[in-house]
């Protein structure tokens, strides 16, 4: 176990026959993981075809309401992610240690971004007055504070991977600077949320009056739509945290061309989190 | 051999590959956006899948390295999709293919338009000649006219003419509620049957028809027995309505045709 440390040599666990072994045992746990994960979002894909097929009038003119430009943006912006998400990996499996870690934040820093214009469309939405269900056109500070808490506490998990490191609670110099930016982002919304917009977004948008007055179902595609968005946010900012973990041990030299599991993985995970996202786009702001 | 499977043997994917890959994606993505500003009717749906899916596979097979993984690992990606799809598919034959009928005139709708939501609606009430009028107004006025009086817009055409029923004379059956109650569910002549509106609706309008003449014969128990009123019972033995007799998902089946007939 002593030279567990060592960068080139890591030895297996005693149940596994190999190295290589251990490795395509845990890369099949993690397409079994993703096989649940396909499942999982099949369901909210069926909630989508029933009330789709049910009212495609009101399903067209809802979708409507959405920000293409956000949608495409953040669709640019997690493909980017899954490329530089399949360079680490490469970087890698090719002993470019450095090379990995810079994409592993970069990565990072597009999940990032992904989830600032998710915040901003949601927010956006809410001064419209446009929330799921029966909050439709019935806002109130309550969807706000769970937005900004659900960054914020993003912020905080992502600190505590990033500060973690096999030869103690160690803060790197890269590390620290990306919870910084990030902590620094999530404060400055919920701070220019408080100062400049408290109370506006009960200012109830025309659009989302209109939607309403013709089609009294209205509110069931927002549901689904934050449904859906909401479910897949929430993997993006699993992706964040497991990548902040990445970060810390590719620093601490880690990874390289005989053990690489770790990213490989989580690489599984985030191309899968970018597939779903490729679906939902189309399906959500292209159908107006 | 032991050599040979201590040897990492994966597949490395080229910086070449992943930057191709990625720009194959970007002219997808443009291209997703792209189509979606032309019509192409009900290709639409399809066309926008269509795209989704090659992006989607270009991610599966190469980012995810599908391509060069072991089998095992690509047959349980594979089944994780087929099942998803049996899924999606039946779920949406169920839904959009089954027929009007299985839920809404089915026996179980029968039995809640049996059940009433007065309490003795064979016994005239105040209640129930205003819910009769209402009916009235909307079923009956095209024949019978706005007074009763058998002179409706259709009436003209008509041969022989509807009854007038605020002349006892014109009455051919006896005006006796019971009487009212049996034409309404059953029709006379050319009197059309109304036995698919509710329950309490036939009640409702025996009462306010009778109403617009002078006053009618009381039923006996034994006539009201004829039209399945069991007297010696309090709720007549045909049970009062409420959502908890029903099952759940017929409950649920019956609001969301109140909530369509409401918009």
């Amino acid at each position: 176990m002593s030279n567990s440390h060592d960068s080139s040599i890591r030895p297996h666990a005693h149940h596994f026959d190999s190295a290589h072994h251990e490795f395509e045992s845990s890369k099949q746990g993690m397409w079994l993981f993703l096989l649940q994960e396909v499942l999982f979002f099949s369901g909210i894909f069926v909630v989508y075809a029933v009330i789709r097929g049910l009212n495609p009038e009101m399903f067209a003119a809802a979708a409507g309401l959405l920000d293409v430009k956000m949608g495409l943006t953040n669709t640019i912006v997690l493909i980017t992610s899954s490329l530089t998400m399949a360079m680490a990996v490469n970087a890698a499996q090719t002993d470019k240690k450095e090379q990995c870690v810079w994409y592993l934040i970069a990565t990072f820093f597009l999940a990032c971004g992904f989830l600032v214009v998710k915040y901003f469309e949601y927010t956006h939405k809410f001064h419209m007055g446009i929330l799921p269900g029966a909050g439709f056109l019935n806002p109130s500070d309550t969807h706000v504070i769970i937005a900004q808490t659900f960054l914020i506490s993003a912020a905080a998990l992502t600190s505590f991977f990033v500060a973690r490191s096999k030869t103690g609670f160690r803060l790197s110099k890269k590390s620290v600077w990306i919870s910084i930016l990030f902590w620094a982002v999530s404060l400055y919304l919920t701070i220019s949320y408080w100062v400049g917009h408290h109370g506006e977004h009960r200012v109830v948008g025309q659009d989302a009056q209109n939607l309403i007055d013709q089609f009294a179902k209205a509110p069931l595609f927002f549901s689904v739509y934050f449904g859906a968005t909401g479910i897949h946010g929430i993997h993006v900012l699993g992706g964040m945290v497991v990548i902040a973990w990445l970060i810390s041990r590719a620093e601490d030299a880690e990874f390289n061309s005989k053990y690489f599991t770790p990213v490989e993985l989580v690489g599984l995970y985030w191309h899968f989190v970018d597939l779903v996202w490729i679906f939902l786009f189309p399906l959500m702001y292209l159908v107006a | 051999m032991d050599h040979n499977k201590e040897e990492p043997g994966h597949h490395i994917l080229t910086v070449k590959t992943i930057v191709v890959v990625g720009i194959c994606l970007f002219i997808f993505t443009w291209l997703t956006v792209h189509v979606a500003g032309y019509d192409f009717g009900a290709m639409n749906f399809p066309v926008a899948m269509l795209i989704a899916s090659i992006k989607a596979s270009l991610v599966a097979l190469f980012f995810m390295a599908l391509k060069y993984d072991a089998v095992e690992n690509r047959v349980i990606f594979v089944t994780s999709l087929v099942f998803g799809a049996i899924f999606i598919i039946l779920t949406s034959v169920d839904i959009f293919f089954r027929a009007d009928d299985v839920y809404v005139t089915g026996p179980i709708f029968k039995e809640a338009k049996a059940a009433s939501k007065f309490k003795q609606p064979w016994v005239k009430s105040n209640e129930l000649l205003t819910h009769g009028k209402k009916v009235f107004s909307g079923q009956c006025v095209a024949c019978h006219g706005s007074q009763g009086a058998g002179d409706g817009p259709a009436a003209a055409s008509l041969n022989p003419k509807p009854r007038d029923f605020t002349v006892a004379a014109d009455w051919i059956k006896k005006r006796q509620p019971s009487q009212v109650y049996e034409v309404l569910t059953n029709g006379v002549g050319k009197m059309p049957a109304f036995g698919n509106l509710p329950l309490d609706d036939r009640w409702a309008l025996t009462h306010y028809v009778l109403s617009l003449g002078p006053k009618p014969i009381k039923d006996s128990d034994s006539d009201l027995k004829k039209v399945g009123i069991d007297t010696s019972k309090p709720d007549g033995g045909i049970g009062t309505s409420g959502p908890t007799e029903l099952p759940i998902d017929f409950a649920i089946e019956l609001m969301a045709v109140d909530g369509s007939v409401k918009q």
